[in-house]
């Protein structure tokens, strides 16, 4: 459905976001089976815009355009091929027959239920049966409607490695079957694999060491759109879904101060707070509010909440850490990992000194191989003033990443160690 | 004034891009024949398909199904302008955007009766 503001006009990543719902929506109709069908549809019809545009205008409503050209090529392909293609059962005689293709592929190619195709879709791309890296290149190709070159650039990894997570995505993707919700008993593992592949997306792009700042962007706002459509239907509409929202709002009203002008990583400290997105913040205070409603507790409530906690601190000094370790108890519960352990360190640090916090972060194992670990274990040891050890953890520290943002950090560090 | 015609050859490798790359090139293209058209010099065009055609040839109009010749040397398109000589409207085929996709454009004459 277009709203008003996008009749005439051309969002930035309409081609992308179009060929995400269109590839959801022909995948239904075609199976799972066909998914490249549904591709090379949807490549045909983008192709067909891209020639026609610029010589007849931008039509009034672009998503409407694409939308029935695609319906037209469908229509036409199976009119053609449909004895050839293996076809779900449900469709397949109102497929076959001239007296119903037309309208069947109206049907079910119409703008309401697109939506829920694109929920179906995500539940089929991130199947238990796929590894996770797998899932999550097989959702930015035929939900995102990423390139390859695009998945490549995000994960920092080659386009034939990318090419090759996608073949063997797509052969457990075909042997799908049809692309429907889960049934209501599955409905709660399945959807925490479907959170989990959008928080990982997230996380590369709030994290990546990737330089490239546009790709980053980029998966941020599919994670939080993904996101977002999960919380707009009644059967996903739930606490931990509201609550992985909240967290990534949270995270996203900080990320412009998070790096400076150029490309380097500024501390939680010394960020800029006045910069910090409040419409963001105060829709995660929405999405968190409606987390807590319902009824299941998740790591993403706890994260969630402690996310809130910082970003209501108007300066870091009225940070309450107190409360941030309670919530760190409570995650670990939840969640008894390394990552928590050493993010409660953290804290204690913060709450009681260095020196406390340096104990807490010894009771740590696990954490080893990490630059996290090693940056925060010099950063005590400096405030501690045993900036000789300090400056050994600095340097153990730059061995064990390859970001170019935290290698720089690190080295400022220890050039201040003296 | 005087009446050309760009025959574009080429550039059709854009049929493996990213729907973010289709927009892209869409834009340009756009933005391109826009800045004709609010010169008051674009007399009109329209883009050719790439898929199905016939070369009918010889005496025996013999007929052939496309493809019509090698990737780069298929016509996807014309325009027609005006422009009051050969090299203004040389000028103006400068600016279009399938020369980042290794295309060509044939500048012509059109003849007036």
């Amino acid at each position: 459905m277009s709203t008003p503001e996008e009749i005439g006009t051309l969002t930035d990543h309409l081609f992308r976001r179009e060929a995400g719902r269109m590839v959801a929506a022909l995948t239904r109709l075609f199976g799972a089976k066909h998914v490249e069908l549904a591709e090379d549809i949807v490549q045909e019809t983008l192709l067909k815009a891209m020639h026609e545009w610029p010589y007849h205008g931008v039509p009034d409503v672009p998503a409407a355009w694409l939308h029935r050209v695609a319906r037209n090529l469908a229509i036409d392909r199976l009119r053609r091929e449909s004895r050839g293609l293996e076809l779900l059962k449900e469709n397949a005689a109102l497929l076959r027959s001239e007296w119903t293709l037309s309208s069947t592929v109206n049907e079910m190619l119409n703008a309401p239920s697109i939506a829920d195709d694109q929920l179906r879709m995500m539940f089929a791309c991130c199947h238990p049966s796929l590894p996770r890296e797998q899932q999550v290149a097989l959702a930015l190709k035929t939900l995102c409607g990423f390139g390859v070159p695009e998945i490549a650039r995000a994960f920092v990894v080659s386009e034939e490695t990318i090419n090759k997570r996608l073949y063997r995505a797509r052969e457990a993707f075909r042997a799908l079957g049809s692309i429907e919700f889960p049934p209501p008993s599955e409905l709660a593992p399945r959807l925490e694999h479907v959170l989990a592949t959008i928080y990982l997306l997230f996380n590369e792009g709030y994290n990546s060491t990737s330089h490239q700042h546009l790709i980053r962007e980029d998966l941020i706002e599919e994670a939080l759109r993904l996101c977002d459509l999960l919380t707009r239907n009644a059967t996903t509409d739930r606490g931990e879904v509201h609550a992985l929202l909240a967290l990534m709002l949270y995270h996203a009203a900080r990320s412009a101060t998070r790096i400076d002008a150029d490309g380097s990583i500024v501390l939680l400290r010394e960020q800029d707070r006045s910069k910090w997105d409040g419409e963001l913040i105060a829709l995660a205070d929405h999405h968190l509010d409606r987390a807590v409603a319902g009824q299941a507790m998740s790591m993403y409530h706890v994260e969630a909440a402690i996310a809130a906690v910082h970003a209501h601190a108007a300066t870091f000094a009225s940070i309450d850490w107190r409360a941030i370790i309670g919530l760190y108890d409570q995650l670990l519960r939840l969640n008894p990992s390394p990552v928590v352990q050493f993010n409660r360190a953290i804290a204690v640090a913060q709450a009681d000194g260095s020196a406390a916090g340096a104990l807490a972060l010894e009771a740590v194992k696990g954490m080893e191989g990490s630059h996290l670990y090693h940056a925060a274990r010099g950063d005590l040891l400096r405030d501690q003033g045993r900036v000789d050890e300090a400056r050994a953890a600095y340097t153990l520290a730059a061995t064990l990443t390859r970001s170019p943002a935290q290698n720089e950090l690190l080295r400022r560090k220890q050039d201040a160690c003296g | 004034m005087s009446k050309y015609m760009f025959l574009f050859r080429g550039g059709s490798d854009m049929q493996q891009a990213s729907p973010a790359d289709q927009q892209a090139n869409m834009m340009k293209w756009k933005v391109w024949m826009d800045d004709i058209a609010a010169k008051g010099k674009l007399h009109g065009g329209e883009p050719l398909s790439y898929g199905a055609g016939k070369v009918l040839s010889g005496r025996t109009m013999k007929m052939t199904d496309g493809p019509f010749a090698e990737g780069k040397e298929i016509v996807g398109g014309y325009l027609i302008v005006d422009a009051k000589d050969i090299n203004e409207a040389a000028e103006l085929g400068k600016g279009c955007p399938i020369f980042e996709n290794d295309g060509s454009v044939e500048v012509r004459v059109v003849m007036e009766m």
